[in-house]
Order: structure tokens, then sequence, then C-alpha cells
């Protein structure tokens, strides 16, 4: 069983100047600012996420939309515990496997081959996992021959062809991705769109972040609206879309 | 998986994570020490003839230039620069750490905000890659003394364990300044800084005991001093190690790791705020 209950989360960044920073400003700033004024070391926050509560659980697959800024990625990296909740309780069971940055752990000047490993282990999976798996890895990314060329080598494309079939190999209790994944040729999509229903069906959770009503509407059954950092709406996808789609037009 | 639990700051956490993160650490100090010399026509070989040809200027510069002499009454060209260069490779382990720490964390952002990543295991990675370093530049050295006295000093066998201490300590020093980095832009420039006061206030040109009485005190507060000289009498002297100061400064350099390893962990909740 996996779940993952939030129970009234807030983020808030707080702003730095870059000025902030240097150890010049902060002494200048505590030294004068004691003499000058009483004025409080004003820190500004930027409240990404506002008092969320949430409970996710098994076979649950949802979108999160919203316009930019509106707290999506946040939302997904609170998700995957990358971010740690300023206010609030977050509680994970299960093996979460975020797919955010397609290039991260990737070593351009290092063979396709051994970006496989790399990247394998980035995702914290051992060498004889991966092993296991670099058969299915090579066919999927259609790379053949060039997959023991250096990755510097090949077309924005391929490297998207690469680093996905990696991020997707392995069985994932609780996914979580942005639509970046999803970039890539009409037939790249397709073969993907197979490979992520494979891989969506062998996980418990999905939570996916998108502006693309399509994509959402094709793997999600449930949808999050976000706005401002505020959930406008949680709810079956078809009737989010529905009242997102008009809140957009009244704005117009 | 529960994120409330906060990082943990108990001292065998600290081999726990070097345990359960050994392949990913070597995976990433590989790629680090290749990716150094990669489209370099002759490659990792530049890791041997860069202190092959460091250790030759010291001896041309030292010996015969300024006629310079370790020992009173020693008539060796080539003592001078070989005593020299020990001093530097120890240095270089804690000056390279402090060096490359306070960008640390800066320079893999994506580790912090794109994934749930070990980044305790950053220090180990630079620390992997300086060991590689230093050990060619070791073998180097044993070259040079070799093709010069015709021998070798069986005491080089302790040297594995006069530099654990050494290691401990830039260790911990590198967590420290790796998480103020972070916070505090500046302390990349202090760092190279202190590195230089560190290399003339170590006794590398000159060895501690020349130094006047009151001074002679003073300079084995300095971490370095211990270890440079120790790692001189089994290299070069032949002298068994000194065991009750190792013991000692394998304490000192187990709680400064420590110490420094807590400081990272408290503070790395706070990274994705800042980068």
């Amino acid at each position: 069983m996996s779940s993952i209950i939030l129970k009234n989360v807030s983020i808030n960044y707080p702003v730095f100047g870059a000025s902030e920073q240097s150890l010049k400003k902060t002494f200048i700033n505590k030294g004068l600012g004691a003499l000058l004024s009483r004025k409080k070391n004003k820190t500004l926050y930027s409240n990404a996420l506002n008092n969320i509560c949430l409970t996710l659980s098994n076979g649950d697959r949802i979108g999160i939309i919203g316009s930019n800024g509106s707290g999506k990625s946040t939302l997904l990296k609170v998700l995957a515990n990358i971010y740690k909740p300023t206010e609030g309780i977050i509680k994970h069971s299960g093996k979460i496997s975020p797919i955010f940055d397609i290039h991260l752990g990737m070593n351009f000047d290092a063979t396709g081959y051994e970006n496989i490993f790399l990247r394998g282990m980035f995702m914290g999976y051992k060498k004889h996992e991966i092993i296991t798996k670099i058969d299915s890895i090579i066919a999927f990314s259609d790379l053949d021959s060039y997959i023991h060329l250096p990755v510097n080598t090949y077309s924005d494309g391929m490297k998207l062809r690469l680093s996905f079939s990696v991020s997707t190999a392995f069985d994932a209790e609780i996914l979580l991705m942005d639509e970046s994944i999803l970039a890539g040729d009409a037939n790249f999509i397709n073969k993907a769109r197979i490979r992520l229903e494979s891989f969506i069906s062998n996980s418990n959770i999905l939570a996916l972040a998108s502006h693309s009503e399509e994509i959402v509407k094709c793997f999600c059954h449930k949808t999050i609206w976000l706005h401002k950092g505020n959930i406008m709406k949680f709810g079956l996808t078809n009737e989010v879309f529905h009242d997102y789609n008009s809140f957009l037009n009244t704005q117009k | 998986m529960n994120a409330s639990k906060q990082h943990s700051v108990a001292i065998t956490e600290i081999l726990i994570s070097f345990i359960r993160n050994r392949g990913l650490i070597y995976q990433m100090t590989k790629r680090e020490v290749i990716g150094r010399y990669r489209g370099s026509m002759l490659g990792i070989a530049w890791s041997f003839f860069n202190p092959l040809i460091m250790l030759a200027v010291y001896t041309v510069v030292f010996s015969v230039v300024f006629n310079a002499k370790w020992g009173v009454g020693s008539n060796s060209k080539t003592e001078f620069a070989l005593v020299l260069f020990i001093g530097m490779i120890v240095h270089s382990v804690l000056a390279e750490s402090m060096n490359n720490s306070p960008t640390l964390m800066l320079r893999n952002v994506s580790y912090i905000k794109k994934v749930v990543f070990p980044l305790e295991v950053l220090p180990w990675v630079v620390m992997g890659s300086i060991l590689f370093h230093t050990f060619i530049s070791l073998v180097v050295w044993g070259l040079f003394y070799v093709v010069v006295n015709q021998t070798v000093q069986w005491t080089i066998v302790f040297l594995p364990l006069v530099f654990i201490p050494l290691i401990l300590f830039s260790l911990g020093v590198s967590w420290m300044i790796a998480s103020l980095g972070v916070y505090i832009r500046d302390i990349g420039q202090m760092t190279s800084v202190l590195t230089t006061i560190l290399l003339f206030l170590s006794p590398i040109f000159y060895p501690a005991s020349r130094l006047p009485e009151p001074y002679q005190t003073i300079i084995y507060l300095n971490p370095l001093t211990f270890v440079i000289e120790q790692s001189r009498d089994v290299l070069m002297w032949g002298h068994m190690p000194n065991w009750s100061g190792l013991i000692i400064a394998f304490s000192v350099s187990v709680i400064t790791m420590w110490l420094g390893f807590i400081w990272f962990q408290k503070t790395r909740k706070g990274f994705a705020d800042v980068v």
C-alpha cells in the first residue's frame, strides 16, 4: 500500500536579495541597523502553497493543473520529499520516483552506455539492478550503435530518448512527473505513451503536472486545480477542467 | 519513508551513509577524475606528469638556484626537493578540499532541487578525487626517491595510518565549508587566502625545529604540522610513527569530522531556499 497524506501543508520561500548573502552587507546592516533604527530584519516570504490538505492513495492518477506560478512544481516537490513543508505534516509510504529533470546526473562527455549507469545510480539503484535492465533500456532508446558514442554527439531527441528509457525502466510505487518528459517527436511520443501506460499501470500512485488538457485527460482520472498556492478544486478530471476552462474564459 | 524525519547526525550515520552510497561515490569520483582530463591528448597521464614536472622544478629552484639545505651538514642536491614535496602533498589534501567545498552545493543545484539526493556524499567524492591525485604524487615521489637513494624506507607502510587523521579532518572541514558556502558566498574568497596562508605557516619550506622556541608550540597548533612531520618520518627518515601523537591526531580528527557532519546535516534543510 502506498499513500501520501498532506495535512495543512504550507510552503513559504524566503526571498533573499543577492546582497543579503554577502558578509559585508550583513555586518553593515546589523551594525548600522542597530545604531540607526529599530527596523526589524525583514525577510520577504513568497507564499507558494497555502494550507494544502490532500490524501493520495493506491490507484490514484492525479493531474495537477494551473497557470504559471500557481504552485504546481512546488506541490510536486513537496510530494517528492524534496521540499520540506514550512508548516503542516506530510506522511509517505512507498518508494517515490520523481522524474523532473530529464538530464539529471548525465555526463555529456561520457558514452550513452556509461550514462545509463550514472543516471540509474542517481535514481538510487544499485549497479546489479541496472545491469538486469540494461538490454531493455538500450532497446527502447532506439540508439543502436550510438549507445557507445559520447552523449554530446547526440541530438536533443536522442538524449531525451535515452534518459526517458532509463527513467521508466524501473518499477516505481509512487511516480511523480512534470510534462517536460513528454516532449519529443510524434513518433517518440506515441511510443512513450505506450511505455508510460504500462509503467503507470505498475505504479500505485501517479501525480503529473501539466498544462496540456490532452495529456492530463489521457493519464489522470482525478485532477487538482491550483491557483496562487490554493487548491481551487480537486475532483474528477472532466469536472475540474470544465470549471478551469470557464475560469480562464472569465479572466480574458 | 517519512518526511518529517530529521537528517541523522549520529557519528555512525557517516559510516552508514558511506556504505549505502559506495557505488554512487565510486561512479562520481571516476567521473570527476576522468572528466578533468577528457579531451586532452595525454588524458589521465597528465595526473602523472603534473607532479613529475613540479618535483623537477622544485629540485632545480631550491637545490640549484637557492642552494637550500634541509638538515645541517647535508650535501644532497635532491634532499630539499623531496622533503618539500612531502609537505606540498599533505598540504594539498586539506587545501584542495577547502577550495573545492564552498561551491560544492552551488555547482550541483539540480541535486538539491530536482531529486532526493544524499548530498552528504559530495565531500566524499571530492576527497576521492583528491586522494587519487595524492596517490599518483606519492608514486612520483617514491620513484624519485628510489632513483636518488637506491633504497626505500620500510616504514613507508605506516603512511596510510598517518594520512587517516588528515583525511577525516579534511572531510569534516569540507562538510562545514560546503554548507557555509551556500549561505555565505564570501567563503570561497576566504578559503583561497586561508589555504595560501596555511602553506607558509606549515613547516613545508622549513623544518619546524628551525623556528624560535615560543613559536614552536604555536606551529604545532596547526593540524598540518604533525601530519607533515610524521609523513617525513616514515617516508624519508625511516623513523617509526609517533603512536601516542597519532592517537591524539585521530581523536581530534574524528571530533572535527563529526562536528562538520552535524553542522551539515542540521543546515541542509535550508539549501533549497537559498540556491
